[in-house]
């Protein structure tokens, strides 16, 4: 009879890694991996900006009423002609130099944010962002954006963890445990929906989510 | 954040003085050598994207255990969810069906017995025996290693231990002597 630890170590003691191999082949991936997560900080930062401008343009341009018309650089004001009709198309995208931007008077009130923006129109180009309905708030942890109401979360030691929300009509079936429908950590019911987390701090980040 | 030539070779000496112990515990938590290989250079891959970080922490040995576990654990789970294709489905296929072969030169009724009953384990539970009994964890450490509480960890043990013990013919009833 043995114990397990011994069991164990007589498996493998004749086992024995090309480590070379293990070496090279792990360079390679983690350069790989290293590229990939500065390519997603860069093109996040890209999104930032680029939603942070078309929230300033969709701000000016959305309320004409509230629009002031300014004169381009090297451009006069003709204050005799009839005074400009609010273009049907309230933006425009034209490079004026000198020009000013005009927020309405709602967004200077605070009550405007990137939040708050209201859905893209139709055939506008890019896919619309998801609001996820909760927070993740578990320090050290990042989530990317959410898509067909799941998203992925980064830990700091580069583990991994999946969240999705669901209707409440499925709750009972993940709540049971049905034998299709487990996960490590399965939420109650808010507003109609329910969250299931699979990864290693499921439970962590369960209980760190904070509902909108 | 670049790496220089020192920095690959600290990180090459570091895989050279744990890669043996590391690929074990793949081995054990897999049951076959592709996978093994695969997982372990998966873990270093990571380790290596965040080498300088690693490097600085305490303890880099714990640190690449700790994303072993959690990747191999990972695998599972988006192949669960339909998500993770490729190598992911070939480890669960193995994990489901024991399709281990004996390779090494060790007694082949002992290799065959344990590696087969280990995957019939849920991958859970193989890890909580690997991180306990063969990384000789305690309790407290695999239960943060594996984002466990420290009751499921022993709940976890001792049923594997119980599903363990009839298909392991030299296994003591203890587990641990």
């Amino acid at each position: 009879m043995n114990d397990l630890p011994t069991l164990m170590r007589a498996r493998v003691e004749s086992e024995h890694p090309d480590l070379f191999a293990l070496t090279t082949g792990s360079i390679r991936r983690g350069r790989r991996i290293r590229h990939v997560r500065y390519a997603g900080a860069a093109l996040a930062s890209a999104a930032v900006v680029a939603g942070v401008a078309l929230g300033a343009i969709t701000l000016a341009g959305g309320h004409p009423s509230a629009t002031e018309v300014q004169p381009a650089a090297g451009q006069s004001l003709d204050i005799s002609s009839p005074a400009p009709r609010p273009s049907p198309i309230p933006l425009d995208l034209s490079p004026v130099t000198g020009g000013k931007l005009v927020v309405p008077p709602k967004a200077a009130s605070g009550v405007h944010s990137l939040e708050n923006l209201t859905p893209m129109a139709p055939g506008t180009v890019g896919p619309r962002p998801e609001r996820k309905p909760f927070r993740v708030t578990l320090k050290g942890w990042t989530c990317g954006p959410a898509a067909d109401e799941k998203f992925d979360c980064i830990g700091p030691t580069d583990d991994g963890a999946h969240v999705v929300w669901r209707p409440a009509s499925d709750h009972a079936d993940w709540a049971n445990g049905s034998p299709d429908k487990q996960a490590d950590w399965v939420s109650g019911v808010h507003d109609g929906v329910f969250v299931t987390i699979d990864g290693a701090a499921a439970q962590e980040l369960g209980a760190s989510l904070v509902w909108k | 954040m670049g790496t220089t030539p020192s920095d690959q070779d600290e990180f090459a000496r570091f895989v050279h003085a744990t890669g043996i112990q590391l690929y074990r515990t793949a081995l054990l938590l897999t049951g076959d050598h592709h996978l093994a290989e695969d997982l372990t250079q998966t873990t270093y891959a990571k380790v290596f994207a965040s080498w300088r970080r690693v490097h600085r922490a305490q303890n880099p040995v714990g640190y690449a255990r700790t994303i072993l576990l959690n990747t191999f654990l990972s695998h599972r789970r988006l192949r669960r969810s339909g998500e993770q294709p490729g190598r992911a489905a070939d480890l669960t296929e193995t994990l489901a069906g024991s399709t281990y072969e004996a390779t090494s030169d060790a007694d082949p009724s002992t290799r065959v017995d344990l590696l087969a009953a280990l995957a019939r384990l849920s991958p859970t539970d193989r890890a909580v025996l690997v991180a306990r009994y063969w990384e000789d964890r305690s309790i407290t450490e695999t239960a943060g290693d594996l984002g466990l509480s420290e009751a499921a960890v022993r709940t976890r043990s001792k049923r594997a231990l119980e599903r363990l013990r009839p298909l392991v013919l030299d296994l003591s009833p203890e587990g641990i002597m």
